[in-house]
């Protein structure tokens, strides 16, 4: 696939090495070697021959050879089936394709400050039924414990030989929808309606 | 070992040690240990803070933790992790957030490190 | 095509290229170049470096040590300081150049 010489771009050839620092404001293909460090105001495209032993400061990279070294992109690195990649990566987007090898530290940033259990800013989708449950049932169904559906055989049991008892993370319950992998039961049966039992903190 | 996978539901938490043979369903929230010796997913609404260690892992909602895979861990685009994941596989969807590390078996020449 | 590399305008390398193929130089080059087919800087390439090469075509500027094994040649854009050592020179109308010539195919 022949392109004219003007539409190439900057490209380094399967037999040739860049050593040194370079830097620029377009977009580089690497198929041959590149040592040193590189600033790019542009997309690093790394080909499966490329063989990149550098620190990468890019806009976005996209890796299916050989990088070792940490890359720092403003917008995202890609790691493609082929590439091999040790060091650590930092962008608001990263991705690694199934088949890709990849070690070192991750940093997205925008995890940030919140974490990833930060309950109170985090939206738990929610079941597309949600019941209340009037005080009296919630007293009534205090009496008969239920098990916390953990495998289908103890769905397939009347009364369980233990039960667990389960503090749900908010007061109201409500009906827990189930995932299709899941078999129905039929709209009749007992069993389709979870009870969880609410347990006061003493 | 297959058959049907056990769920925890969403709105269930549980503190302490999960493990078993079958494939696993976390809806709710789990906090501490999980081992499991076949395929364990974190549905979106699910969230992990634990140690994890299974034969693979489908992360869809939040994980913290250490996490090992004899096989691969696959973290999906609406996927909130942070920790060390070991495994000989580790997928990232666009879109995923990680923070932490990843070690899979890289193969790279000798004279490059 | 595989064999020839590009460095874009926008492009600055402080190091050193070497390869096999082509090299075609449309930015800026500092340092060493060893390449062994041909080197060709464009327009708009500078290069301030030492070259080896077989074929050195020169349309931009270059200040340095331009060696070749057949040929150099400056077209009318092309402006050089240095030394040139090749057995084949031509320097083009309009080119300018200052510094050694050495045609010596013994050297």
């Amino acid at each position: 696939m022949a392109k004219p010489m003007a539409e190439v771009g900057t490209r380094i050839a399967p037999d040739f090495l860049l050593k040194g620092k370079i830097s620029g404001d377009e977009d580089m293909v690497v198929a041959g070697r590149l040592e040193g460090s590189l600033e790019l105001a542009g997309t690093l495209y790394v080909e499966p021959s490329g063989v990149v032993k550098a620190d990468l400061r890019v806009e976005r990279a996209v890796i299916a050879g050989v990088v070792v070294g940490n890359v720092e992109a403003s917008e995202s690195i890609q790691i493609a089936p082929e590439g091999r990649v040790m060091g650590d990566l930092h962008a608001p987007r990263v991705s690694i394709a199934e088949g890709a090898r990849y070690a070192g530290a991750v940093d997205m940033g925008d995890l940030g400050e919140r974490g990833v259990f930060d309950e109170a800013k985090t939206q738990v989708p929610r079941p597309a039924a949600r019941v209340r449950m009037p005080p009296e049932v919630v007293a009534e169904r205090r009496a008969a414990p239920a098990p916390v559906l953990l495998s289908d055989e103890a769905a397939g049991r009347s009364r369980p030989p233990t039960p667990t008892i389960i503090e749900p993370s908010r007061s109201t319950v409500g009906l827990v929808s189930s995932p299709s992998t899941r078999p129905q039961p039929s709209e009749n049966d007992p069993r389709r309606r979870k009870r969880i039992v609410v347990k006061k903190r003493s | 070992m297959a058959g049907t996978p056990g769920i925890i539901g969403k709105g269930i938490r549980i503190k302490g040690e999960l493990s078993g043979t079958g494939d696993l369903v976390i809806e709710g929230t789990v906090e501490g240990r999980v081992q499991l010796d076949n395929h364990l997913i974190i549905e979106s609404s699910g969230a992990v803070s634990a140690q994890i260690d299974v034969e693979r892992l489908t992360v869809l909602g939040r994980a913290a933790g250490d996490i090992e895979a004899r096989t691969k861990v696959e973290l999906k685009a609406s996927a909130r992790v942070e920790g060390d994941i070991r495994a000989p596989s580790v997928v990232l969807e666009d879109g995923a957030a990680f923070r932490g590390t990843i070690h899979m078996e890289v193969g790279i020449p000798e004279e490059l490190l | 095509m595989s064999t020839t590399t590009v460095i874009g305008a926008s492009i600055i390398v402080d190091g050193e290229i070497s390869g096999e193929g082509r090299l075609v130089v449309q930015g800026t080059v500092r340092g060493r170049v060893q390449v062994k087919t041909a080197v060709q800087v464009e327009r708009t390439g500078a290069v301030d470096a030492e070259v080896d090469t077989d074929q050195a075509l020169i349309s931009g500027t270059v200040k340095g040590r331009v060696s070749a094994r057949t040929r150099v040649e400056l077209t009318p854009d092309g402006r050089m300081s240095g030394d040139l050592k090749a057995p084949r020179i031509l320097i083009a109308d309009g080119a300018q150049f200052r510094g050694n010539v050495d045609m010596d195919e013994r050297g």
